[in-house]
């Protein structure tokens, strides 16, 4: 069976609910249609087959002007039920338009920002005093039962946020800022992944989402906003020094350290995240150490450089990362 | 065996305009070529929508009337492209190549006018989009005059060395609306980039 | 008309000279520059078809990478080439010209011509159309397939994240292709507009002519947008203009607004002559006339034109204003329209009809099925809100494969197997033909109907493995099992082609009692179609003409003469010379080749270029040795 965490028709929020139920009225419609058509196209050539077997090639020309205006009639008829049918149609698809558009005027939406890149997903909470903001990646956490307001761009090329559950899918495109409204009524985990084309690993471009009670998500939102937790022990005091001192800095920020890259995903609370290199693999510290030594075999393409480090110096570097929780 | 037959022995082995298959392609292709100005021009206002402050540089007025001098050239050009028509049909091929000589003497004026555009131009191709599309617009329609041109001196070249069928009476003819959507096209690049600097 | 006169009299039989006039000369110099229409045609039809079955190839090894989770069969780099070179392969190296070519070969036949208007414009657009298809696959060979989809997104496709030469195939085999569209086009328009066979009129055009001429139409009005899209992306990559970026005040969606402006007719452009397939083999099968003929007639070119309004239903997930997505929700609804009451013209057809239910009937049959859920999953893809979901899914990759095989492959195999014997002489075995025909069917919805719930389940387009945890295993598995028994069927339908062109029954002119001209010549058609042009008074001349129905006379046989018609009515207008075999048009593709594929390597390669073609085209253009009464000079 296919995951229902990342299904268009097991709906978790209003969104993602209203599609399902238009998408109802279009599936009966379209079946009670083919049923119909195919049957009189079924009884039609049947007839048709017999006579050429009783009667043989017959001619061509032969024209019964009876039986010719009740097809005609018989045409103009299905041809106004079509009519009637597809305006109702039309009409059922633009109310669930303006019934998707609602969430849009509520006031008190959560606002968050996501920016594609290839291939993860930057996730920004904001906040008016900037240090306070959070940044996290491939991981959306939002309160059930509050309007989220995603705002959503890209740092390259396009992208297209989808989480099948919560709501139809829209475009990140550099330059341009889209915006989409949604709300999740169940608390729980739900799956998507970039649906727009965007390289090498699209595939691998996996974002989760955690639907949780609203006091549970202040709680996380509030640790987020905290900066990284200081090295525990002399291990991990070690690992901080390797960090600071290799490239990963180049591309890597943790809040409190010296470390701002601003390139791949910011690492402050990295450990709290369930997967590594945007849903590739489970945040195992076997597959951390595979992934910085070695990224291209994980995920071939991706723009994380190797990283040749000595044996003691990648223990210390991976206890360092396994403390920022 | 003795059959019914439509004679057709009779009829002439040409015939002007639209009767002609051949006036049918040069109609298609101004078609073409037209859907593919027309989206440029498209293509060009929906930049022109996007570009804060619009132009980015200034357009100097000296090239829009420059531009305006060149259109007025084409438009004049229509007489003779006219007239090499008529004398086409009628058979005068002493008038034919008059008028063609005329029409290809303006024409390349009017393109050598496009060409100190160009060249005065404050900008590049690849300065920015409004840069990229002012030079597709001109450059694009600058091919089609210089496709026109060449198709002309073709002729020329053929009325002076020969041989001379009857049939390219039909050619000169079917060609002048090749003649007239070149001079059509720098109405409408003029239109798009050039009056809004000169009112401005 | 004055000039022109019905009488009695007996011909001479000119035969001997008509050969003389239209054969093309011996040799492989002759075979390169042969003009004529069905010899061209010919050749688009088998290059389209090798290029169907390598683009099959490729969709098999795309199902055996998928076919369950983690794939390895071919890395993303390796399977990001392998579906765009697919999808570049299918819309542009074969649905455009396979139809096209069969438009070729068959409008001169149905309109009793002699060659299409013009014959030097038709070779050289198979010419630049073959450089571009191996251009492409030289490219996939040598590892420098395109690899940003058929549809190449900017920036994607552009010059920052599109590095290599890759894009660059792309653009070029684009212009080729769209040269070679336009040529055909522009050709199928002058010879149905002006040399059909006197009498016949507007209203008795036979049905796929209509449907080729309304296709060429669009492909005049709809190309132009993908050749200045292509042209403003290979600058981009090359001298750095701006066009699409979108910090220097342009958009990348401008290119989708381009792209999709052209892509949308495309899919018409594929799918309208299939109508004109359907039609026929169902008057000829059926054997009866077409209900409803100006009905049918206004459908497809209803669906041409409300067409060209649509392309924003590809673009739903940008996030453009509400208001617009609505207009043009309306708008693709609109299309089922025309298409709804075409089917229905075709029940009542059926109904009256007696049905023969050959291997090209069954291949109807197929279509009919296939291409009505091809449709209805189009009318929910047209809804905004459903296609937020589905867009960009599996399940519009079922869509798009019931629409485009089930709409436009089926009928194209029936046409395969109707007008086998015109073009071969010989007949098709009828039951492999009928075996293939079934194993096609079901293997196509087994390979697609699953993809409609992959994409319900929140499977991606486009990717070139997943994971085990998704669950997408089993459909997947199923779908691969599907292809394999399509291309069974596809294999089964080559073999019999091959083997039937020497051992298939002979097949006589008309092995089917067809309904039009093209069945009252001989199978295949002597290089001058008809050895005396026909005229008509109906529109099913083959079934309608009576004994003394008159044919032309007084064209000239000793030189290629056809009969120009008038626009409306048809009637014999003047005579008029048209070119035989030359090699002119195959140096101008091959200039046309060296401009295009040098300007991937340098500007410079433009004007050298330009200057090589205007060099080709007068040798093309300049005069031959003209027959003396027809020197200006020389009148009085």
């Amino acid at each position: 069976m296919t995951d229902p965490r990342i299904s268009v028709l097991d709906p978790a929020g209003p969104q993602a609910a209203t599609i399902a139920s238009l998408w109802d009225v279009f599936l009966w419609i379209s079946i009670a249609v083919f049923v119909l058509v195919i049957a009189s196209f079924a009884v039609a050539t049947g007839r048709a087959v017999g006579r050429r077997r009783r009667d043989g090639d017959g001619d061509p020309l032969a024209e019964d002007p009876v039986s010719e205006r009740r097809m005609i009639r018989g045409i103009v008829l299905a041809g106004t039920v079509t009519v009637v049918t597809l305006l109702a149609l039309l009409i059922a698809s633009i109310r669930t338009g303006s019934a998707l558009a609602a969430l849009e005027d509520d006031a008190g939406a959560l606002h968050v920002r996501v920016t594609g890149r290839q291939w993860w997903w930057q996730i920004e909470y904001e906040h008016d005093d900037p240090p306070h903001s959070a940044t996290t990646a491939n991981e959306l956490h939002i309160p059930v039962g509050r309007t989220i307001h995603l705002e959503l761009t890209s740092a390259d090329v396009i992208h297209s946020f989808w989480v099948p559950s919560l709501h139809g899918k829209k475009d990140l495109i550099p330059g341009r800022i889209n915006r989409t409204w949604l709300r999740i009524d169940e608390p729980g985990e739900y799956l998507g992944q970039c649906a727009e084309f965007c390289g090498l690993e699209h595939a691998r471009m996996a974002i989760t989402v955690y639907a949780e009670p609203p006091e549970v998500f202040s709680a996380w939102l509030a640790h987020q906003r905290e900066p990284a937790a200081p090295p525990a022990d002399g291990q991990a005091v070690r690992g901080l020094a390797v960090f600071t001192g290799s490239p990963c800095v180049l591309c890597h920020a943790i809040a409190g350290t010296s470390a701002g890259g601003r390139l791949g995903p910011d690492l402050t609370h990295a450990a709290s995240r369930a997967r590594l290199a945007a849903g590739a693999l489970p945040n195992t510290i076997g597959n951390l150490a595979g992934w910085i030594l070695d990224p291209q075999s994980v995920k071939p393409g991706s723009h994380m450089p190797a990283t040749s480090l000595a044996p003691a110096d990648l223990h210390a570097l991976l206890a360092y990362l396994e403390g920022l929780r | 065996m003795k059959g019914r037959v439509l004679d057709v022995t009779a009829l002439p082995t040409q015939a002007f305009g639209h009767r002609d298959p051949l006036w049918w392609a040069v109609i298609l292709l101004d078609a073409i070529e037209g859907t593919m100005l027309v989206l440029l021009a498209v293509s060009y206002f929906y930049v022109r929508g996007r570009t804060t402050p619009f132009p980015p540089i200034a357009v100097p007025h000296r090239i829009a009337w420059i531009a305006t001098a060149e259109l007025a050239v084409w438009l004049f050009s229509a007489v003779p492209v006219y007239a090499s028509g008529r004398a086409a049909i009628a058979g005068d091929l002493g008038r034919m190549r008059i008028h063609l000589i005329l029409a290809t003497a303006l024409g390349v004026i009017a393109a050598a006018l496009r060409w100190y555009e160009l060249h005065l131009l404050p900008f590049r191709w690849d300065s920015h989009a409004y840069g990229s599309m002012v030079w597709a617009l001109l450059g694009l329609q600058w091919l089609h005059q210089l496709t026109g041109i060449g198709e002309n001196l073709l002729y020329i070249a053929l009325f002076w060395i020969g041989p001379v069928e009857d049939k390219h009476r039909v050619d000169v003819e079917v060609s002048t609306p090749l003649s007239y959507f070149v001079i059509a096209g720098a109405g409408l690049v003029w239109a798009v980039i050039f009056l809004e600097v000169l009112l401005s | 008309m004055t000039a022109v006169r019905e009488r009695e009299l007996e011909p001479p039989d000119p035969t001997a000279e008509l050969g003389r006039a239209w054969t093309r000369p011996a040799g492989v110099w002759g075979w390169l520059g042969d003009v004529d229409h069905k010899a061209i045609g010919r050749r688009y039809i088998t290059t389209a078809f090798v290029f169907f079955l390598l683009g099959g190839v490729l969709a098999l090894i795309m199902r055996l990478q998928l076919a369950g989770p983690n794939g390895d069969l071919v890395g993303p780099d390796r399977y990001d080439q392998i579906f765009t070179t697919h999808g570049s392969t299918m819309m542009f190296l074969f649905a455009v010209p396979v139809m096209q070519g069969f438009g070729v070969y068959l409008v001169p036949l149905m309109l009793g011509t002699r060659n299409v208007a013009f014959p030097r414009l038709n070779a050289y657009g198979y010419w630049t159309y073959l450089i571009g298809a191996v251009f492409l696959w030289v490219g996939l060979l040598t590892n420098t397939g395109p690899d940003a989809g058929w549809f190449a997104y900017v920036p994607l496709a552009g010059p920052e994240y599109g590095t290599g030469k890759r894009i660059d195939v792309w653009a070029q085999m684009i212009t080729f292709t769209e040269l070679s569209a336009l040529a055909v086009a522009i050709n199928l328009i002058a010879t149905t507009l002006k040399h059909r066979a006197p009498g016949m009129a507007l209203h008795r055009i036979p049905m796929f002519v209509w449907a080729s001429l309304i296709t060429s139409v669009m492909v005049v009005f709809a190309m132009p947008a993908v050749m200045l899209a292509s042209g403003m992306l290979a600058s981009d990559r090359l001298i750095a203009t701006q066009f699409f970026s979108a910090a220097e005040g342009s958009d990348p969606l401008l290119w989708q607004h381009l792209f999709w402006y052209f892509a949308h007719p495309e899919v018409y452009i594929i799918f309208v002559p299939a109508l004109g397939f359907v039609s026929s083999i169902i008057v000829a099968f059926a054997r009866t006339q077409l209900v409803g003929y100006t009905a049918t007639v206004l459908s497809m070119v209803t669906t041409a034109f409300i067409g060209f309004g649509v392309w924003v239903h590809h673009m739903f997930a940008t996030g453009l204003p509400q208001l617009g997505q609505s207009f043009f929700t309306a708008a693709s609804l609109l299309i089922a329209i025309p298409t709804g009451i075409q089917m229905f013209l075709w029940i009542a057809t059926l109904w009256r009809g007696r049905v023969r239910l050959a291997t090209a009937m069954l291949y109807v049959l197929a279509f009919f099925a296939t291409f009505l859920i091809g449709g209805l999953t189009g009318v929910m893809v047209a809804a905004v809100p459903l296609d937020l979901q589905v867009h960009d899914t599996f399940f519009v990759v079922a869509h798009l494969h019931y629409v485009l095989i089930g709409g436009a492959v089926f009928p194209l195999l029936g046409a395969v197997y109707y007008w086998f014997p015109k073009l071969t002489g010989r007949m098709l075995d009828e039951r492999a033909g009928k075996l293939s025909s079934v194993l096609v069917f079901v293997g196509f919805h087994l390979t697609f109907f699953p993809m409609h719930q992959l994409g319900l389940a929140g499977m991606p387009r486009r990717v070139f493995t997943y994971d085990v945890a998704t669950g997408w295993g089993s459909l997947n598995f199923l779908a691969t099992i599907g292809a394999f028994v399509l291309g069974l069927g596809i294999a089964i339908t080559l073999v019999n082609v091959v083997v039937a062109q020497w051992r298939g029954a002979i097949a006589g002119s008309d092995p089917w009692l067809g309904d039009g001209l093209e069945w009252t010549t001989a199978s295949p058609p002597p290089p001058y179609n008809f050895r005396e042009l026909p005229t008509v008074c109906d529109r099913y001349p083959a079934w309608t003409s009576p004994p003394d129905q008159p044919v032309v006379y007084g064209v000239r046989s000793d030189r290629p003469e056809q009969l120009v018609t008038t626009l409306v009515d048809a009637e014999p207008d003047h005579r008029t010379v048209v070119a035989a075999a030359t090699g002119a048009p195959l140096l101008t593709a091959l200039a046309t080749g060296v401009t295009f594929i040098g300007s991937i390597f340098t500007p410079w390669a433009v004007p050298l270029g330009a200057g090589l073609v205007a060099l080709g085209l007068v040798v093309w253009f300049w005069p031959k040795a003209p027959h003396r009464e027809e020197l200006l000079e020389a009148r009085p």
